[in-house]
Parts: structure tokens; C-alpha cells; sequence
């Protein structure tokens, strides 16, 4: 499952402009390795919590190729890395799991329907699909890569078709349409939400920034004259029991 | 019934604890449940399984104990932002965007996150949280205790006296002199991961000779009453959030290393590289053993107890044992922050709810576990082949003496980075090339790090060094010893290049099954160890439940997969 990028020409040649940038291609793969972990931990959930013998099968064997893929980008995104630290930092990053909105404490399988569900996972797999072929053109110079996408390409037209097959045996047409409308919604929402993010991080960077010029810095004068950082042991004498006494404060 | 939650979160690895009646009933990390590894956010789905553990809901509980005291480390913040003015901008917007935002409403979102009343939570200092995991967790009646980590709110190494009374702080180092964060910055240095590498840069130093230790001493000065002091001029973590160390230090022991950089020790610039691995191990050991002589003059006490994450440096444990004045030491099995949490929850429990200490006894198997029925339910459903086994020892001991790498899933999940027989991969470690296909086929991680031998007290002692009052920390793998002669060519697998190895005393008050399997694969073969891994990939969090064993099993090369009983082979 992964975020929609639209795949029209012109942002097609963007994303090649793009990844001829040094390390944008690993980086690019490092993001993947983390989307791919967090689809696989929800259909790993899904597996657990659906009430469907067939289906249990079908979200645990998808759960086995997403995880599977999320350590074929990590190496590829490792191997491709060279001395642009940035793939690295990523992959580091074990927070951007959850970052991708993908995965929260709740398992997405608990936050909808089983319909609309698996409409959410029938979108996101197509948009994904898409996604990677575009990414697997752009890089069909190297071997390596596109033996890989070839592996990946494979679980992933199984991903769309199942899911879209138990969508359709699942629900009523009417509702599985409302499902599929409801997830795009709510995806046009997530993405919303993520520029507002973006763009209520960069205001606090300017007021912060302005902020620490402004009283950081008149402090500083003041402290460095006066503060002393050594080390060394410094003896404390205290009563035992004290911090007891004071549980409740946080400071 | 009175009941205490710890809880450790917002900075390193999240965590729960639950004390129920002045025993330990439940701890786990976060990231055993949200699979994120050192999830640091609100340990939400730990507390659920805490409670749930004990039928408990929030309501129940006396105290919900937070792992430190946060508006203090706030104003430490402030206070070497202040100080590095204007270095410290793009570290102080960064931190503020969480404190503004987050953690300066701590108690706020502990009562929406959690369901908790603000009445119940309390808030304990950081070095206190985990002298009391150490402390605490032993029926020691007095001892002395160590706290040396990378940063709490001011102190980064603390010594205490723990006794009737409580725990008395003596006397701590303060910020930004920090052994942890020194350990940390080499960590870095070297292309490793911060918080996830000082394991390797400890297995690294294995290959090196400890000549930059000279060096290293230029960053530090030891004093004779145990404190110590750095010069800031080579580190840069009190003012930057993304650099630990300055040109100066590069210019000292040379470039760091790239991370996605080859390391091969056998070549020049691995040797650089783990020389100086080996010289901040030496030079951090020495600091620890001053800590120690000075802890001892203060108390005059013959015990130590030790947490804080530098405490999971097995090696110097070992030294410290050996050279120091201690004649024994207990280590907190989950040293780091994680262990905080059941620190904070002894600490509640003991000096403010004003219980007698509790009964001691830590168990390794503090998290979740799944009845056989379910597990039988999940393997038909899932299409699985398996048989069931009423006792399955002898049958791993088979598995295990022809060459087959196993997983080995057994009761509640370990508390603590170490897989101690409860979620472990389990290998006969006579074979030689076996810790190659485990990490080829497996553990997908680098050969440098070794694995590690169990075994049964008596044939420990054969097989290593152990010293007076070694046992104990070997029961939770939380030290290095040297092995005997000739153990190097019988245990090829689990023994480290220099001659060591992580040795675990396998016992059943700990770890009862597990040991069964030792006994029937020592009976079956002669080999008086059995290889013993955690249970997961590379990158990944160790597994918690039956399906995340079968997910891991199935994407692994391991030969069959032990769960609750049930042998599980791969698919056909
Ligand atoms: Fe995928
Ligand atoms: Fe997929
Ligand atoms: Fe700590």
C-alpha cells in the first residue's frame, strides 16, 4: 500500500529529473522499505482479526510479501547508497513507519469495515503498482533494480487482484463503491493534513528561529559569565525519601 | 491489592511495568507490539497488555509512575542552548517543536493517552528510575548502585546507597559529561547506528589493538574519587541535534567512517576503525572501574547493583567484576531506558506508596503469551504442517544435532534486549560454518557480531572464565567472559575473535523449558552449549506473538519453527 503519486507524463519526467539526483534513487528505495514494513504490519494485523478462514490466508500471505519486500528495498536502498548518507539516515529512521500515516497504535483493520478495508488495501495496491512501474522505467539501467521490481511486480498484481476479488464477493456493489469513494476521500484528507503539517512546521521554525535570536540570545551573555559546566563527581547530600516526598512535581 | 504502572517513553525505548502487590507482573517494550523498533512514543498498547496481564484497568491502579522528571530535563535543554548560543539554533528549534508541542504537557497526555486521573501520576528522576530497576529488583538488603547512561535530566552517571532507608543519592556527573553519550559519539564515529550500534562497536573492538587509548584519554580526565570530566572541544552533542563530535575529534582519530562503507578489519582502514573501537572500550572500562573504587570507599559496601544503558556493555562488565572491588554485581536485564519503566514502578511502590520491598525475583518472561488452543486454531487456519509435541526437548535436540537452525517460541516474551529461551533462534554450536548460514540465511546481520552460548552453571564454568559472582549477570547474558582452552575450536560459532564469549547461565528458576532443551541436546551430543539468538530479522523488532514467529519463520531460512509445543516446518 502506498501514497498516490500521480503518474501522468509530465510528473513522470519530473521523477526522472528527479532521481538523477546523487542518492535520490536510495533514498527513494529506503522510503519504500519503510511503506512496505508498515503495509506488511497492517495485513499481519488484518491477519489476526479477520473473522474469515479464507481470507486469514490471503492477508497473511500478503503480509509475507510486503515484509518481504520492505527488506529487498532496505538492501537495495543500502547498495545503492554510496556516499550519500541520506538512504541511510532513512532507513535508520525507524519512526518514518509510523510517519507515513500508514501505521498507528490502532491497526488499520480495526478502524474500518472489512469491505472498506479491503477497499483501502485494493486502492492503495493499484496506486502502488502504478507507482513502482514508473520508478522501475526510470531505473531499467540497472539490473539489479529491475530484477528486483520484476520479483516485486509479481506479489504485486496478485495484492490487486485478491482484493479486489474479496471486495466484490464481500459487498454490494452500491457499497463497495461507497467504499472506494470513501477511501479516496479520506486519502485526499491525509494528504491535506500532511501539507497543512509540513507547512505549520515551517511557520514554527521561523517564529522559533526568531525566538532564540531574540531572548536566547541576550540570556547568553548574561550566562556564560556566570555559569560554570565542569565536570567531575559532584557530592550530593540528600535524605533519603526526599524525591518520595516530592512524586508528584515534574520538575 | 495496590497496584503501580511505570511507564518510559518520549526519548528512547517505550516501555510498561506493572507492580502488583510488590511483584513485577508485567513488562514489555512498545516496540514488541507496535514493531517499530525503539518505538519511543507513548507505550499505549504495553500498558493495555500490562493490565490485561493483571485484569487490572486504569482505575485500579495506586500510581502511574512516569520515568523521569521532565520539566527538569526541559531546563537542561534550555540551560546548554543558552550556553552555545548561537550554534545551538537549529538544535534548539528542533527540540522545542517536541517540548512545545508534546512533552511539556506530559501529565495531560498521560491522562488522555493512558485514562489515567491526574492524581495518580507521579514522577520519578531519571537515575533513580533505574538504580531502582537495579536495586529493586535483587533481595539485596543493602548495596551499593551505579547508574551510568547517556543523559537523564542533569546527571549522566549517579552513585546511590540502597538500604532500609531507600535509595540515598551520594553523587552524580552532570551533562554534558557523559560516559553513554562519549560511548555513543564513537558509536557514530565508527558508521553505526546511535542506540542500536554500541553493540557493534563493542563486538568490533574484538578485532582491534587498544592503541589510540592515549588518544581517547585526551577527551577524558579520570579523577581519583571516581568523577570525571570531558573536553568539550571534541564532542558537540550539548549544542548540535545531528553531530555528536567536532572537527577537532576528526582531525584526532581520523575521517569516520561512511556507514554504508565496507568494514572489513583485515584491511588498513578497517584496523583504524576497530583499533579505536578498542581504545574507547579500554578507556571507558577505566572510567567505570574508578566509579566502581569510588562507590566502595563511599559505602563500604561488598555488593553493586548497575543499570543505565552503558550497563549492557558486557565486556566491561566483565572487567568490572574481575578488577573491581565488588564481589558480586546485578545488572537490570533492560539496562537502557526501556528499563526505567519497571524502575519507576519499584520506585513508586516502595518510597511513595511506603510498601515493603518487594519480594525480588525478576523473571525473563514478564510479557504476552498465547494458549496452546489458539496457537493450534492459528496454525490450522493458516494451512501450516506442524505436529504437536507434549514435551518437544528431545525433539529440538534432534533437529539441533543434525545441523537444522530452529526458532524457538516458548510462553511469555523476555523483558530486556536479550532473547534468554523464550523467542530465540537456537543452533548446535559445534557446527562451524553455522554462524555464517545464520547470518546469511537468518539474522541477515553483520559476521562481526558474535552469537551466544547456554548453557548449565556447572559447564559454563567449564567452558569460560567466570568470575566470583559472575553467574548472576551471565544469567541474563549481560556479560563477556574469556573461554576456556581449547572451547575456541569445540564452539567455533559462539566464540568471539578474541576469545570471548556472551556466555548464558541457563537456570530454572529463570527459564525452565529452555532448559530442558540444553539438557536434551548436552545428553543427545556431548556439546554441553546450545546457540542461542534472538528471534528476529535484521532491523526488526523480536518477535512477540505466534503469528509474528510464523511470519519470521516463513521469510527465514530457519529448518522448523517450535511454537508453544507445536514443531512447525517450512513451507513445502
Ligand atoms: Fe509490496
Ligand atoms: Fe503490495
Ligand atoms: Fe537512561
Amino acid at each position: 500500500m502506498m501514497d498516490t503519486k500521480p503518474d501522468s507524463l509530465v510528473l513522470r519526467w519530473i521523477s526522472r529529473l528527479v532521481f538523477l539526483l546523487p542518492g535520490r534513487a536510495a533514498a527513494k528505495m529506503a522510503e519504500f522499505s519503510h511503506t512496505e514494513y508498515g503495509s506488511g504490519l497492517d495485513m499481519l494485523a488484518a491477519t489476526a482479526l479477520t473473522g474469515s478462514r479464507a481470507r486469514r490466508r490471503l492477508y497473511f500471505q500478503h503480509a509475507l510479501d510486503e515484509l518481504e519486500h520492505a527488506r529487498l528495498f532496505r538492501e537495495r536502498a543500502s547498495a545503492l547508497a554510496g556516499p550519500h548518507g541520506r538512504a541511510l539516515a532513512i532507513l535508520a529512521d525507524h519512526a518514518r513507519v509510523v510517519e507515513h500515516g500508514i501505521h498507528t497504535k490502532e491497526p488499520l483493520f480495526s478502524t474500518m469495515e472489512e469491505p472498506e478495508f479491503l477497499a483501502f488495501v485494493w486502492i492503495h495496491e493499484r496506486n502502488g503498482e502504478r507507482q513502482f512501474r514508473t520508478y522501475a522505467d526510470i531505473l531499467k539501467a540497472d539490473a539489479e533494480t529491475s530484477a528486483m521490481f520484476g520479483r516485486i511486480f509479481v506479489d504485486e498484481r496478485f495484492h490487486v487482484t485478491y482484493s479486489r476479488t474479496e471486495l466484490d464477493r464481500l459487498g454490494q456493489p452500491e457499497r463497495v463503491r461507497k467504499a472506494v469513494w470513501a477511501i479516496r476521500l479520506r486519502r485526499l484528507r491525509d494528504a491535506w493534513l500532511r501539507l497543512g503539517h509540513v507547512m505549520g512546521e515551517g511557520m514554527a521554525w521561523l517564529w522559533l528561529s526568531l525566538a532564540y535570536l531574540l531572548l536566547v540570545g541576550p540570556f547568553s551573555l548574561v550566562a556564560s559569565v556566570s555559569e560554570r559546566r565542569g565536570g567531575g563527581l559532584v557530592a550530593v547530600e540528600e535524605a533519603p525519601g526526599l524525591a518520595a516526598r516530592t512524586a508528584q512535581s515534574q520538575g | 491489592m495496590t497496584a503501580v504502572l511505570g511507564i518510559s517513553a518520549l526519548y528512547h525505548d517505550a516501555a510498561a511495568a506493572l507492580v502488583v502487590d510488590g511483584e513485577v507482573v508485567a513488562a514489555a517494550s512498545e516496540e514488541r507490539f507496535s514493531r517499530v523498533k525503539h518505538d519511543s512514543s507513548l507505550p499505549v498498547l504495553a500498558v493495555r497488555a500490562c493490565l490485561a496481564r493483571a485484569g487490572l484497568t486504569m482505575r485500579d491502579l495506586d500510581r502511574v509512575v512516569f520515568y523521569e522528571k521532565p520539566l527538569r530535563k526541559y531546563e537542561r535543554i534550555l540551560v546548554s542552548h543558552v550556553l552555545t548560543f548561537p550554534r545551538s539554533l537549529p538544535a534548539f528549534v528542533r527540540s522545542q517543536l517536541s517540548w512545545l508541542t508534546d512533552k511539556l504537557w506530559l501529565r495531560d497526555r498521560l491522562c488522555t493517552a493512558l485514562g489515567a486521573r491526574p492524581s495518580q501520576i507521579a514522577f520519578c528522576e531519571h537515575h533513580l528510575a533505574h538504580a531502582a530497576s537495579a536495586f529493586y529488583g535483587t533481595d539485596l538488603p543493602e548495596a551499593a548502585v551505579l547508574v551510568v547512561d547517556g543523559v537523564g535530566e542533569w546527571a549522566t552517571t549517579s552513585l546511590y546507597r540502597g538500604g532500609e532507608g531507600g535509595l540515598q543519592r551520594l553523587g552524580e556527573v552532570r551533562f554534558p559529561h557523559s560516559l553513554g553519550l562519549l560511548y555513543s559519539a564513537f558509536t557514530a564515529w565508527a558508521g553505526f547506528e546511535v542506540n542500536e550500534g554500541e553493540y557493534k562497536l563493542m563486538g568490533l573492538a574484538a578485532y582491534g589493538e587498544p592503541t589510540r587509548a592515549d588518544d581517547v584519554r585526551k577527551l577524558i580526565r579520570l579523577d581519583d574519587d571516581g568523577g570525571f570530566e570531558l573536553d568539550l572541544s571534541y564532542v558537540a552533542w550539548h549544542h548540535s541535534s545531528h553531530r555528536s563530535t567536532t572537527a577537532r575529534f576528526d582531525a584526532l582519530f581520523g575521517p569516520p567512517r561512511h556507514p554504508g562503507a565496507p568494514l572489513d578489519p583485515t584491511t588498513p582502514e578497517g584496523k583504524r576503525i576497530a583499533d579505536v573501537a578498542a581504545s574507547i572500550q579500554v578507556v571507558l572500562e577505566e572510567a567505570l572501574l574508578g566509579l566502581a573504587r569510588g562507590l566502595h570507599a563511599r559505602t563500604g559496601l561488598p555488593d553493586l547493583c548497575y543499570a543505565g544503558g552503558v550497563a549492557l556493555n558486557g565486556v566491561a562488565n566483565h572487567r568490572l567484576l574481575t578488577e573491581g572491588p565488588f564481589r558480586s554485581l546485578h545488572v537490570h536485564p533492560a539496562a537502557g531506558d526501556a528499563g526505567a519503566a519497571v524502575g519507576a514502578a519499584l520506585w513508586g511502590w516502595t518510597e511513595v506508596l511506603g510498601q515493603p520491598r518487594p519480594a525480588a525475583d525478576l523473571k525473563p518472561g514478564l510479557g504476552t503469551e498465547v494458549h496452546r488452543d489458539a496457537v493450534r486454531a492459528l496454525l490450522d487456519d493458516l494451512n501450516q504442517r506442524y505436529v504437536e509435541l507434549e514435551d518437544p526437548a528431545p525433539r529440538v535436540a534432534e533437529d539441533l544435532a543434525a545441523g537444522r537452525v530452529v526458532g524457538w517460541h516458548e510462553g511469555r516474551f523476555e523483558w530486556g534486549p536479550r532473547a534468554l529461551g523464550h523467542r530465540s533462534i537456537l543452533a548446535d554450536p559445534s557446527v562451524p560454518d553455522i554462524r555464517d548460514r545464520i547470518n546469511a540465511k537468518v539474522k541477515f546481520r553483520e559476521p562481526f557480531r558474535p552469537f551466544a552460548p547456554a548453557a548449565r552453571a556447572e559447564e559454563a564454568a567449564r567452558l569460560c572464565h567466570l568470575p566470583p559472582g559472575g553467574e548472576q549477570p551471565a544469567r541474563w547474558m549481560v556479560m563477556v567472559a574469556p573461554v576456556q582452552e581449547g572451547v575456541a575450536d569445540r564452539l567455533p560459532s559462539t566464540t568471539h575473535v578474541d576469545g570471548t564469549a556472551r556466555i548464558q547461565v541457563v537456570d530454572d528458576a529463570l527459564v525452565p523449558a529452555f532448559g530442558r532443551v540444553v539438557d536434551a541436546f548436552t545428553t543427545l551430543t556431548g556439546t554441553p552449549a546450545v546457540l542461542n539468538t534472538s528471534f528476529n530479522l535484521r532491523g526488526e523488532p523480536i518477535v512477540s506473538t505466534p503469528l509474528e514467529s510464523l511470519a519470521t519463520f516463513h521469510r527465514s531460512g530457519l529448518d522448523a519453527c517450535y511454537i508453544q509445543g507445536f514443531r512447525v516446518e517450512p513451507k513445502a
